[in-house]
């Protein structure tokens, strides 16, 4: 097979996984992604319907085809690439609450629009990586 | 024939350019359902209750909002007996001052906010250094251009003065005895103030900004009292929320596009967004240094200096547990912070000139052209682009922001001093 076909494949994977725009709304409040190593990752915010100027926590569930995935290092940052600034805030998992469900508190989001969260996930030395992009 | 020619190649675009500048809107805006829920979230109707602040057990009691009442308008309160917090954010400017920079003891370097439904914002001051309203509220007595006095004469004022003592045993619990001598100390200020609070004990300096700190509370309760009231941009809003016809008849066609313009084209509402028409946030939005000075390093040196505040959330005076201080536990402090000043609320926006941190801009005209142009900022990057609006679209835009005043929804009795 020719590699430019390939590449191009591997580019649709890349922007079919880093550009789902998933709608949060109050039908849907909880969301899952998958991220570029295959983990599952589900996302519940506690402020429900999401709203701006309002700090607040999210749930993370990660998952693999066994089960929970624990003891993963998570970091996680956002912004709104559109006015090419971050989140007002500097979110941060504070606590593995249970097998695979990872706290993160400290999310503010302080402009409607266009938001994107990325994920970065260490499992057994291993970094994987998602992206949530929703608008608010 | 040379006339006809001439007259041919000017009226043409010149009536072009009249159109272009002066025309009229098109008729009645045809609202979209989703900018119209935009515009009840902006609505007043929506400000959620005050927030919780879990520093400040005494911020909902109705005793420390009448002591903080008495505090706010006295004038002892200062090294010249005459500068109150009222004498910089008065409440018949809507608690604004009404000058570039504010004048206390002497010339300050900052414009004066307002302070209306300020209580809502999770950081104080232009550049965000307080976490609190409380804290907030102590900074402006030890500054030698505000009140210019110090902690221990006013723990001392409140010792002796019998209202004052029975007002704060009532709140906070017996008061610690207040010593004599140094006549002023503080761990701020000049050398002389600084070594008499180093001749003090441990103990004695710890009860004093107790003392202090509890001040700041009652002065914090007192201004959790001053809300914005509903303005015609708000009744115009809640009349097409219920599908009412008469909404037109409230705004001109000229506010109404000036509405269209901030939720749209001109982007205000990105940052003047929520009921406040504020985010509580910082930007830069390349505003001139103010006259005299190196341009301000704002949000940036804000939170270092918030974190490292003895009255912050996470300090001793603090009445919250650790957890309760996300704000400051979660604050970020990255190089795009730099000359980001705060959003100010757009209510009562038009009668509280002048504008920015430090008063730079005189009017509000100058402030939409400023936006419109979005000129390249002195200090790092400027967040703002440039808009491109028409004459027509920049006047639209200012007679929308002349219908966001109103009279405060705060009973009259807390907008002058108490009766003694």
């Amino acid at each position: 097979m020719p590699k430019k076909p390939i590449l191009l494949a591997k580019q649709f994977l890349f922007f079919a996984i880093f550009y789902y725009s998933p709608v949060w709304s109050d039908e849907n409040p909880d969301l899952l992604l998958e991220t570029d190593g295959g983990y599952s990752l589900h996302i519940h915010s506690h402020l429900q319907p999401l709203a701006i100027n309002q700090i607040h926590s999210w749930l993370l569930e990660l998952k693999d085809e066994s089960g929970a995935v624990t003891a993963a290092s998570i970091s996680v940052a956002g912004g709104m690439p559109e006015h090419d600034h971050g989140l007002p805030t500097q979110p941060q998992v504070t606590e593995e609450v249970a097998p695979g469900s990872y706290l993160i508190e400290g999310i503010r989001f302080h402009m409607p629009g266009k938001w994107q969260m990325q994920f970065s996930i260490q499992v057994n030395g291993i970094v994987t990586n998602a992206l949530l992009e929703f608008q608010l | 024939m040379n006339k006809k020619i001439i007259t041919a190649l000017i009226f043409p675009p010149l009536l072009a350019y009249i159109a272009w500048n002066f025309s009229l809107s098109p008729g009645a805006q045809n609202w979209t359902t989703s900018e119209i829920e935009l515009l009840q979230s902006l609505s007043l109707n929506r400000l959620p209750p005050l927030p919780e602040v879990p520093s400040n057990l005494f911020a909902d009691s109705p005793d420390a909002a009448k002591f903080g009442h008495a505090l706010y308008f006295d004038k002892r309160i200062s090294g010249n007996n005459a500068v109150a917090c009222a004498t910089c954010h008065q409440p018949e400017k809507m608690f604004t001052d009404g000058l570039a920079l504010a004048m206390g003891t002497e010339l300050g370097s900052r414009h004066t906010p307002s302070l209306v439904g300020i209580s809502y914002s999770p950081w104080f001051y232009w550049d965000g250094r307080k976490d609190s309203q409380w804290a907030q509220a102590l900074a402006p007595l030890e500054t030698a251009h505000e009140h210019n006095t110090d902690r221990l004469q006013v723990a001392r004022l409140i010792s002796k003065d019998d209202s004052y003592r029975q007002q704060y045993e009532l709140i906070f619990g017996l008061l610690p005895s207040i010593p004599e001598s140094p006549l002023a100390a503080s761990p701020h200020g000049d050398e002389a103030l600084q070594t008499a609070w180093s001749s003090l004990t441990i103990d004695q300096q710890s009860q004093i900004s107790q003392v202090f700190s509890n001040l700041g509370k009652a002065l914090a309760a007192y201004q959790r009292k001053l809300l914005p009231g509903s303005t015609p941009f708000d009744d115009y809003v809640n009349r097409l929320s219920i599908e009412d016809d008469s909404s037109d008849e409230l705004l001109t066609r000229s506010q109404v596009a000036g509405l269209g313009l901030f939720i749209g084209e001109a982007q205000c509402v990105t940052c003047h967004n929520g009921p406040l028409l504020t985010n509580h946030e910082f930007h830069n939005t390349g505003v001139l240094a103010i006259n005299g000075q190196l341009p301000p390093m704002g949000r940036y040196d804000g939170i270092r200096i918030a974190r490292k505040d003895p009255f912050n959330c996470l300090g001793e005076f603090s009445d919250a547990t650790n957890s309760e201080c996300l704000e400051l536990r979660f604050s970020r402090d990255t190089n795009d912070l730099v000359g980001a000043q705060k959003t100010p609320t757009l209510r009562n926006i038009a009668i509280t000139a002048p504008y920015m941190h430090g008063g730079q801009i005189k009017t509000l005209k100058e402030v939409i052209e400023h936006y419109n142009e979005a000129p390249i900022s002195m200090l790092s990057h400027n967040e703002a682009k440039p808009l491109g609006l028409r004459p027509l679209q920049l006047r639209q835009l200012e007679d929308f922001l002349n219908i966001l005043s109103a009279p405060l929804a705060t009973d009259p009795i807390w907008l002058s001093a108490p009766i003694p």
